[in-house]
């Protein structure tokens, strides 16, 4: 008995009082002999501790619950109810037209552009998102995903070594999305946000300098807007993968352009792994 | 009964914000969140009696608006953790050393969501095993499993930073 391991679900069932009696004296007697046990004990302990403080701090100054039991008497008339819902429109019509005025083609670019860089920093910061459940490489450099149990076809970037990691459908920013995510073998991460093309997006590649350091580049094919974005990315690596996928999406890559992209795979400056 | 479903709802804010961002990691969803779950509590026709059972009620309101939210984006989320974040050759032995917040913090960050919600529910809510699996809807061993491996998870990737 003196000698038996405790599993590491068990010690967690211990320091959160989880634990039986049977199994939490037995536990307790092996932590004053086993300096291991004792160890990891006191580590999980910690860990608890620190955990429950770093979700407090996390979650400091909630905002103010805006509902309240006591609401505005409700519209007791069809007419108030008919005279509300006609006001409403109104706003809506006004702020429709003033927004048709003031967002211009390359606000509307920029706008879509930013839709895709926050997805891209949302998927960034969350490294436990694995690889889509199947997806089939293709000769053709697209591969076959499955979304939300629908199979689509996204861009195949072995190639250029970094696999496809994580497919969203996101709808959003008027229509629905596909959010594509990739994953280098040096940990860098490109995004490739695939949607409805703005008014006023260039069917040729622009490389476009983000306020936050992230490096994104455009292009249009027909109606289907591209933007693939990257941080701490090798310049040269990034305009390499970027101008494969330019090309993939507009015809079947040719054999120079695959070789460029996977060449770089290995130089410049590694992607931070943060 | 809407007045007592207004104080526990300011009784249980934070901790409800913060279930919020474990699920979403963005604080203006959690926000989101919140308010759905206020609404729904507060036009509820009937509420559970007893404080333990309330408390669940209402972070099972807040799972079910999460969960709502999920299938209008019908977002692709994948849960395993990767066998090679939770191995036992890597567990931080607690050397010498404190595990501080702000680690502890960005490796919460890192983990895939159904594990950081099971550290959240027991760590930051205080739900016992039995509470948490009754809230998530898998069994027991499932949130043993979990909260295990999360563990686990964040311990290593504590050390590996301390090793950086």
């Amino acid at each position: 008995m003196a000698n038996r391991r405790f599993s590491f679900e068990e010690l967690n069932a211990y320091v959160d009082g989880e634990a039986d009696a049977a199994l939490a004296a037995e536990i307790a007697a092996a932590a004053a002999s086993d300096r291991r046990a004792a160890e990891e004990i006191a580590a999980i302990a910690q860990l608890k501790a620190v955990s429950r403080t770093a979700l407090e701090q996390v979650s400091a100054a909630p905002p103010p619950i805006a509902a309240r039991a006591k609401r505005p008497p409700l519209l007791r008339t069809a007419a108030a109810r008919l005279g509300a819902l006609a006001a409403s429109l109104l706003l809506v019509a006004l702020l429709a037209a003033a927004g048709l005025r003031l967002l211009q083609p390359a606000d509307q670019a920029q706008a879509w552009l930013s839709t895709g860089a926050l997805h891209y920093q949302h998927w960034r910061d969350d490294q436990g998102r694995q690889a889509p459940t199947r997806f089939d490489g293709h000769n053709d450099g697209w591969a076959e995903a499955s979304v939300a149990g629908t199979l689509g076809y996204v861009p195949d970037l072995s190639a250029a070594r970094m696999q496809l990691a994580h497919v969203a459908v996101v709808s959003e920013a008027g229509g629905d999305n596909l959010f594509v995510g990739y994953v280098g073998r040096n940990g860098c991460r490109l995004g490739l946000w695939i949607g409805a093309a703005p008014e006023g997006l260039p069917e040729d590649l622009v490389v476009r300098d983000q306020a936050n350091g992230e490096t994104a580049a455009t292009w249009r094919v027909g109606g289907t807007a591209y933007a693939a974005i990257a941080r701490d990315m090798d310049e040269e690596r990034f305009q390499a993968v970027v101008g494969y996928l330019h090309v993939t999406t507009r015809r079947a890559p040719r054999e120079e352009t695959v070789r460029m992209a996977g060449s770089r795979a290995g130089g410049g400056a590694p992607c931070l792994l943060s | 009964v809407a007045a007592s479903i207004e104080d526990e709802l300011e009784r249980y804010r934070a901790r409800l914000f913060g279930y919020g961002l474990s699920l979403t990691g963005n604080r203006e969803e959690a926000g989101d969140l919140l308010q759905e779950c206020a609404v729904r509590a507060l036009s509820a026709r009937s509420v559970p009696d007893g404080e333990p059972a309330r408390r669940a009620w209402l972070f099972r309101i807040l799972r079910n608006a999460w969960i709502d939210q999920h299938r209008r984006r019908r977002v692709v989320e994948l849960v395993e953790l990767d066998e090679g974040r939770c191995d036992d050759h890597v567990l931080w032995s607690g050397e010498r050393g404190i595990i501080d917040a702000i680690a502890v913090r960005q490796a919460l960050a890192r983990l895939p969501v159904a594990y950081r919600e099971i550290v959240s529910l027991v760590d930051l809510v205080g739900f016992s095993y039995s509470e948490a699996a009754e809230l998530v809807g898998v069994p027991i061993g499932t949130v043993m499993s979990r909260l295990s491996r999360a563990r686990k998870a964040l311990l290593k990737d504590i050390g590996s930073a301390r090793d950086r």
